[in-house]
This record gives C-alpha cells, sequence and structure tokens, in this order.
C-alpha cells in the first residue's frame, strides 16, 4: 500500500465542475502512477474532456484539489501547467506548421549561444535524438507541414516530453489518424511509459484501451463509475459500467404507418465512409449510431451533397439520382439539419425571421421581391408552433439559448415540408425542455409520412427515436438493428469495436 | 498483423534522401533565390535594351530612391509575420516629417530632440494601432485605415495643407548626402535590413512573430506573450515609418502634408513579392527587400525605355499577382 501510494505522481481529488444547467463533474477522484496508462472512457458528455482540461489548467474546477508528487497544486493556466510537468496533447494539435519541426518541439525554449542567438544546429540535433527515441525519422529542419497528422501528434508529444512532461494527457489521440499510424504512436507511448512517465489516455476505442492501457477509470453523466485493473477487466464490463442506466422507456415509439423504401442507398463510397448501403422508408425513423470521426457526418454530407461520394448510387423512390451539391438535394426534397448549429447552421448575427427565411426565399417571393409580410408571417407561424422563445422574428438568433437556436434551425428546415429530413445530432448541447419538443417534433414528421435519419452519440436518443438502428464504426456499417430487439450494450459493443459475440469486426483501414 | 517500421509518407522520405541532390532545387526554392535571379534577369535584359541603365550612377539613385521605402518594408514585413499590417505607414511618413521639420525650422531645436520628436510620432501611432488591434480587437484594416485618415488629416491640419520648409542644409546630408560615395539613406537601410534580418532567423524574441502568425492560439498556449509582441511590432513599424519619413523630409528639406499616399500599398506589395503572406507566419526582411528592389527596377527600366510614368502600376500590379499565383499553384503540387 505504501509504495502504491509513493508511485503517485498525478491525483485529482473530489473534483467538481457546474455549467449552468449540468453538473459536468461530481466529486470525481483519479490517480496516476508513475509509468502508467490510465485510460479514462465515457460515453459523449460522460465528463472526460472536462476532467483532462481541469488537470491540464485550461479550466478551472469549482471545487476540490489537485496533487502533483504529493504537493497540492493550483492551475491557472496550461503555461503553469506545462511548467509543472502537466502537458495536454490537445485533439486538434496546437502547433505552428508553418514552423520546422525542431522549432515546434523547442517552441519558446530554444537553445541559444553566447550571443544569445538560437543555436539552430543543436536544436536540429537533440530534436533528431528524440525523435529517433520514438522509432521516427523526421527532417529538423524542414516545415512542419509537410508531415502528415499523425506524424505532427507524434511530434506534439515529443515537444512535451522535451518541456519534462511528467504527466502527459492525451485526448482521443488516434481520432484521425490510421490503424499503422496507431501502431506507431503505441510504440511511443510505451516507451513513454518505461522512461516514468504518467500517461492519461482518453478515448472511444475500446480495442485500444485495452490494448494500451493499465488502468481503466469510466465516468458516466460526470460521475465517477470506478476504476479497474485493465488485465482483470473485460471489455464487456467496461461497456456496462458505461451504460450503466436504466433503459425506460420515455420515448414514444412511432407506429410505422405507411412502409416505402424513399431512400436507397447501395455501395456507396465517399470522402470517410466506404461501402455503405441503407435504406429508409417513408413513416420511419432510422437511427444512426456511432462514436465521433465513424462517417456517420461524412455519409449525411454525401447524400445531400456536400461532398457528393465517390462511388455507389443512391436511389429517391427507386430512381437514381445525381446529387451534386445541396440545392439538388432541396429540389428533391431533402432536408440536413447539421450538427454544428453556429458553425454550419446558423446566421448567428441575422434575425429569427431571416434565418429561416434563408432557405425559404422561393416561398415568399413574387419574382425577385422578397414579400417581407409573408416572411414574418412564415417566422411567426413556425416561432408558435416550435414555442420558439424569442422576443419577436426580429430578434437575432445569436441572443436565444441554445434549445431556441436549435428549434430555429429545425424551423429553417421543416417549413420546406422536406420528405426525407437528416437530422445530425439533433439535440446537441439543448435543455432538457427543447429536447423532449425536438424529439416530438421528429416523430410528428415521421408519422405525416416523412422519412427521418437521426444521426446521434446518444445511446438513450438513439435507442429511443429509431424505428431501425444503423451502427457505424470506421466509416461502415457494422451491424443494423430492429431497436425494440437491441440493447444499449449490443450497440456500444459494435460502435467501439468490442464485438461481444466473438465476430470479428476488425476491418482494414485502408487510406 | 505485419510490423511495419515508422511508416512516413513519400515526400518526408524524398526529402530525407535528397540531401545533396536535392540541394539546388531547395535553394531555388527559397524566396530570396528566386528574387535574385529574377533581379539579375531582368538587369542582364535592361542592360542590353538601354545603353544608361548599367552605370553606377544609375545604381546608386536607385538605391536612393527605394531606401526609405525600404525602411518602411523592414517594420511591414515584420506585421505581416505575425498576420497583421499597417496602412497607416504613408501618413505617419507624412506627418513625422512635418513634425521634425516644424521643430527645427520654427521651434529652432537642436537636431536630435527634432528627430526624436518624429520618432515619438510614429510610436505614439503604432501604440495606438497595437493597442486598437490587441485589447479592442479592431481588425488591422479597420483600425490602421482609421489611423491612417486620423494621421493624414492631422498632418494637413497642422500645415494648413502647404509644405514646412526651409529645413537647413547641413540636416539635408541625412536624405541628400554621401558617406564614401554611397548615399547615407541606403546605409542607414542595410544597416537596418542586416540587424533586423539576423534578429529575425536567429533571435529567440523576433522568432516568436513567425510562431504567432503560424497559429496564434498554439502559439499561446506555448507561452509566447502575443499581445504584447503584436503591439510592439505596431510599435516598430510605426517607428520606421517615421525615420523613413524623416529622411525622406531632409532629402527634400521640406515637410509636405500631402506626400507619400499610395505608399502603405506599395510596401505590403513589395513584402508579398519578397515571400510574405497576408496570412502570416512567412516572409523574411531580405525577400521583402529584393521584393522592393524588383519594383524599383521595373519602374526605373520603364523610365528608362520611355514609357509613361503612368503606366507603372499596370506593370507592379501585375507583377503582384503573377508572384502570389505563382506561389499558390506551387504549393497545390505539394
Amino acid at each position: 500500500m505504501d509504495i502504491e501510494e509513493s508511485n503517485l505522481i498525478f491525483e485529482a481529488h473530489q473534483v467538481v465542475k457546474n455549467y449552468p444547467g449540468t453538473c459536468a463533474l461530481d466529486s470525481v477522484d483519479f490517480s496516476l502512477k508513475k509509468g502508467e496508462v490510465h485510460a479514462l472512457v465515457g460515453e459523449n458528455g460522460a465528463g472526460k474532456s472536462t476532467l483532462m482540461q481541469i488537470m491540464a489548467g485550461v479550466l478551472r474546477s469549482d471545487n476540490g484539489s489537485l496533487w502533483l508528487n504529493g504537493s497540492e497544486v493550483h492551475l491557472h493556466d496550461p503555461n503553469q501547467a506545462q511548467h509543472l510537468g502537466i502537458s495536454l496533447v490537445f485533439q486538434e494539435l496546437a502547433l505552428c506548421t508553418n514552423m520546422s519541426v525542431a522549432e515546434n518541439v523547442f517552441t519558446n525554449i530554444q537553445p541559444v549561444n553566447h550571443f544569445d542567438f538560437i543555436n539552430f544546429t543543436d536544436m536540429y540535433e537533440e530534436t533528431h535524438k528524440s525523435l529517433q527515441a520514438f522509432g521516427v525519422e523526421l527532417d529538423p529542419r524542414i516545415p512542419l507541414r509537410n508531415y502528415n497528422l499523425a506524424t505532427q501528434q507524434i511530434v506534439e508529444i515529443a515537444r512535451a516530453i522535451q518541456r519534462n512532461a511528467s504527466v502527459l494527457l492525451l485526448d482521443e489521440p488516434t481520432s484521425s489518424i490510421g490503424n499503422r499510424e496507431t501502431e506507431r504512436l503505441f510504440q511511443v507511448i510505451r516507451s513513454l511509459r518505461e522512461r516514468g512517465i504518467g500517461i492519461v489516455y482518453v478515448s472511444h476505442k475500446l480495442d485500444e484501451v485495452f490494448e494500451i492501457s493499465d488502468r481503466i477509470t469510466v465516468l458516466k453523466d460526470g460521475k465517477l463509475i470506478g476504476t479497474v485493473i485493465t488485465k482483470e477487466s473485460t471489455p464487456d464490463e467496461i461497456v456496462r459500467m458505461m451504460v450503466g442506466r436504466e433503459f425506460d422507456k420515455m420515448f414514444p415509439q412511432s407506429e410505422i404507418t405507411q412502409i416505402a423504401p424513399l431512400l436507397k442507398v447501395n455501395h456507396l463510397n465517399g470522402k470517410g465512409f466506404s461501402d455503405v448501403s441503407l435504406e429508409v422508408n417513408s413513416g420511419e425513423v432510422l437511427g444512426i449510431f456511432g462514436l465521433t470521426g465513424a462517417g456517420r457526418s461524412e455519409l449525411a454530407r454525401a447524400i445531400f451533397g456536400i461532398d457528393p461520394p465517390t462511388s455507389g448510387e443512391i436511389l429517391l423512390d427507386n430512381h437514381v439520382v445525381q446529387i451534386t451539391n445541396p440545392r439538388e438535394a432541396m429540389k428533391m426534397g431533402i432536408a440536413y439539419v447539421p450538427e454544428d448549429r453556429k458553425l454550419d447552421g446558423l446566421f448567428l448575427e441575422m434575425s429569427l425571421k431571416n434565418n429561416i427565411g434563408s432557405t425559404n426565399l422561393d416561398a415568399v417571393s413574387q419574382g425577385e421581391m422578397v414579400n417581407n409580410h409573408r416572411l414574418s408571417a412564415l417566422a411567426q407561424d413556425w416561432m408558435r408552433d416550435l414555442q420558439i422563445k424569442s422576443r419577436n422574428v426580429e430578434q437575432l438568433v445569436n441572443y436565444l439559448s441554445g434549445g431556441n437556436q436549435q428549434k430555429v434551425l429545425f424551423a429553417k428546415w421543416l417549413a420546406r415540408s422536406p420528405r426525407l429530413l437528416i437530422a445530425d445530432e439533433p439535440t446537441r448541447g439543448v435543455d432538457v425542455g427543447a429536447k423532449a419538443d425536438i424529439h416530438a417534433l421528429l416523430h410528428e414528421r415521421a408519422r405525416n409520412g416523412a422519412a427521418v435519419i437521426v444521426i446521434s452519440s446518444e445511446l438513450p436518443e438513439v435507442m429511443g427515436l429509431s424505428d431501425r438502428i444503423v451502427v457505424m464504426r470506421a466509416g461502415k456499417i457494422v451491424g443494423v438493428f430492429n431497436s425494440a430487439e437491441t440493447t444499449e450494450e449490443q450497440l456500444v459493443a459494435h460502435a467501439a469495436g468490442a464485438s461481444t459475440n466473438g465476430k470479428h469486426l476488425n476491418e482494414v483501414n485502408n487510406d | 498483423m505485419t510490423k511495419q517500421k515508422s511508416t512516413l509518407g513519400i515526400a518526408e522520405t524524398k526529402l530525407i534522401n535528397s540531401d545533396i541532390a536535392g540541394l539546388l532545387i531547395r535553394l531555388l526554392r527559397v524566396r530570396e533565390m528566386a528574387m535574385v535571379v529574377l533581379i539579375l534577369l531582368s538587369c542582364v535584359i535592361m542592360s542590353m535594351l538601354s545603353p544608361y541603365f548599367f552605370s553606377i550612377t544609375n545604381f546608386l539613385s536607385i538605391a536612393r530612391g527605394f531606401s526609405m521605402e525600404g525602411i518602411l518594408t523592414i517594420g511591414m514585413a515584420l506585421l505581416l509575420i505575425t498576420g497583421a499590417f499597417d496602412l497607416s505607414v504613408g501618413a505617419v511618413m507624412a506627418l513625422s516629417g512635418i513634425v521634425t521639420a516644424f521643430l527645427i525650422v520654427s521651434l529652432r531645436m537642436p537636431y536630435i530632440i527634432a528627430v526624436l520628436g518624429g520618432l515619438g510620432v510614429g510610436v505614439a501611432i503604432g501604440a495606438i494601432n497595437g493597442t486598437l488591434v490587441t485589447r479592442i480587437k479592431v481588425n488591422p484594416l479597420i483600425a490602421t485605415l482609421g489611423m491612417m485618415t486620423i494621421t493624414r488629416g492631422m498632418a494637413l491640419g497642422v500645415t494648413q495643407g502647404s509644405p514646412v520648409v526651409n529645413v537647413p542644409l547641413d540636416f539635408a546630408w541625412l536624405g541628400q548626402g554621401n558617406l564614401g560615395g554611397i548615399p547615407v539613406p541606403f546605409i542607414i537601410l542595410c544597416v537596418l535590413v542586416l540587424v533586423v534580418d539576423i534578429l529575425l532567423r536567429k533571435g529567440r524574441t523576433l522568432r516568436q512573430l513567425y510562431y504567432i502568425g503560424g497559429n496564434q492560439k498554439a502559439a499561446r498556449l506555448s507561452g509566447i506573450p502575443v499581445d504584447r509582441i503584436i503591439l510592439l511590432t505596431f510599435i516598430g513599424s510605426g517607428l520606421a515609418a517615421a525615420l523613413g519619413g524623416i529622411i525622406t523630409m531632409a532629402r527634400l528639406t521640406s515637410g509636405i502634408p500631402t506626400a507619400y499616399a499610395g505608399v502603405e500599398l506599395r510596401v505590403i506589395a513589395a513584402c508579398v513579392i519578397g515571400g510574405a503572406s497576408l496570412s502570416g507566419g512567412e516572409g523574411t526582411i531580405i525577400g521583402a527587400l529584393l521584393g522592393l528592389v524588383f519594383m524599383a527596377l521595373v519602374s526605373n527600366a520603364m523610365t528608362m525605355l520611355g514609357v509613361s510614368v503612368y503606366w507603372e502600376g499596370v506593370v507592379t500590379g501585375a507583377i503582384l499577382i503573377l508572384a502570389v499565383a505563382m506561389d499558390m499553384l506551387s504549393r497545390r503540387r505539394l
């Protein structure tokens, strides 16, 4: 026990973080030993990222304490954390790709000669040595942008090590790299472990977690579910811990009144997904479940013509259609409600009215001229129907709450009465009330004969809303389930690649 | 599963293996070398077309001509590397020249005080620009456009539009004089270029500009005081503009409130031709200066060939667009 204690390098005690309306972390304990890889897992929104950011000094906790090598530390910002030896490698890398490899490794800590000029010879040599220790051969002199993302990630790790990091926090390091590169990253992680560095490894991919980690901590809804020793656990156990809730039937199951395949996709290939075949019927809600990066949004973008597919066919009403841009998709009665409303969905500095008008100008115009009365009336109708809480239709959407913004986004597309509605993470970042409203809305659309595709990372949402569920992983469909006959465990196991029935779903990632 | 040794992309392996063979290609990829080749080439062509071109006198007069703008180019290049730029430099030139001339002519101040006064104008306006951009987050285009208009208005207001004349001839040495046969402004320029270029290549402080221009967020996370450095760079740009303005005033022996309009755009063009990018993170001082030299050569050539001065803009504009277009096309191939 004593030996165990002295081995600890970093601890988080009873960490609490509240956001308006939600408790992101509720009295969470976490500990890291020297030379240990400690995996942190949980569903989206479980609090993994929040905990990581608190441990790296990006966010500050509302309560609780952090202990480094036995003494309490107060982290104000990431720079200070780095000085103390705690480095976070961000999912979207924080590098200057215009600068040379060496200058990225040595940002702000460059070796200098006695004129206080940067000693490039030393810097190149040191960089070469430190990367070589990871089994990576790079030219330290050329700009980092000449190397791919996976290599850049290793440069960022080397940079943390150069700053004498004793604690390394890796946030989903394999989310955007291929299989072979993952293998190389694991070699790097193992060599760091041998040097006694403590590594926190956040990942959705259970097969990786079991390959690389020594211990696993599971978070759910901001609470600590438990910490297990990897060798003594199984993927099944982790999945149960991650899901862990009693599944209650709070969702109205839509009754399939009319069945006719509206959309059929055959062997579709495109950026981020391959060989996808599926069909959606009118009056049906099809759920697409998978982890971030599984290719779900990419598939939706291909169907909507944003990034047209490279091969395969799309059939609407049994007719092959070519959709090369969103305008064509819209003309065919397809609507796509994007995942990121602020980035892809709304015109934040414009009024509610003009946001709804952006996709409905045809309906409210006479020839070239927009009829402002009809536009206002249209917006008012939708504001009332969806119970959007806004002063009036002239309100800038920037000032609405997240839930109301999301409703404006739906109104913008529903006003077109689409036959096929694709909703990507329809309730991300909205409050409980708006969530229920949006769920009801999607059902009502299906009941009225539209085909609805719901893409979501939230299990209860997918399970509750959908008639059928397609699970995607690494760009492919790995299973189709009838939602009445499947379990959360089964879906998570397929999505994370830890299939329980012995069937191997590991496929080659050819990119 | 097959264990693969570290898998590098094709581009990477090529770059490592071709240390000697690729040296020439890599040298030509360096913008400075490309510019030198271009400048030599145009010199050769011009020498064949005009007998008056290839002479020391002509070269020295070209050098004196671009020296003041050259000093401005240093400041502008630094700003462009951080991802910002400064439109107020032309107006700062005018105002600092006027202030210096006024201190000398009307208040009979010692030259050194008068020059410091003129430089103070540049520091003050640079500080305002920098504060607007870093603290209040005003876009550099708007902030420096506003300051350009204000500064120009001040130059016109205090002089009521007429030049400050009668600057003593011994002060004029700063702009008109020679040292060992070489124009004084050109010597000042060369010293500044050498010092700043070396500091930018090897010095830790100025090296930070590239990090900021490359990825501001990453720079901040690496402990670089981003806002302070951008502010100081704006002050540097103002200072360079003031110095250029004072030397020009000495050369003309008068502070002219309406002069140097449009110089800011010529200077930005020179930097971009020399390898800087409006999105930041790229460029060098030598490169920017070579860009300016090239533009000065072209303009000299046109005069020599008897082409009307009014056509000059057409050619410089075309060169600017061509330089950037070539850069974009060569990047696409990578």
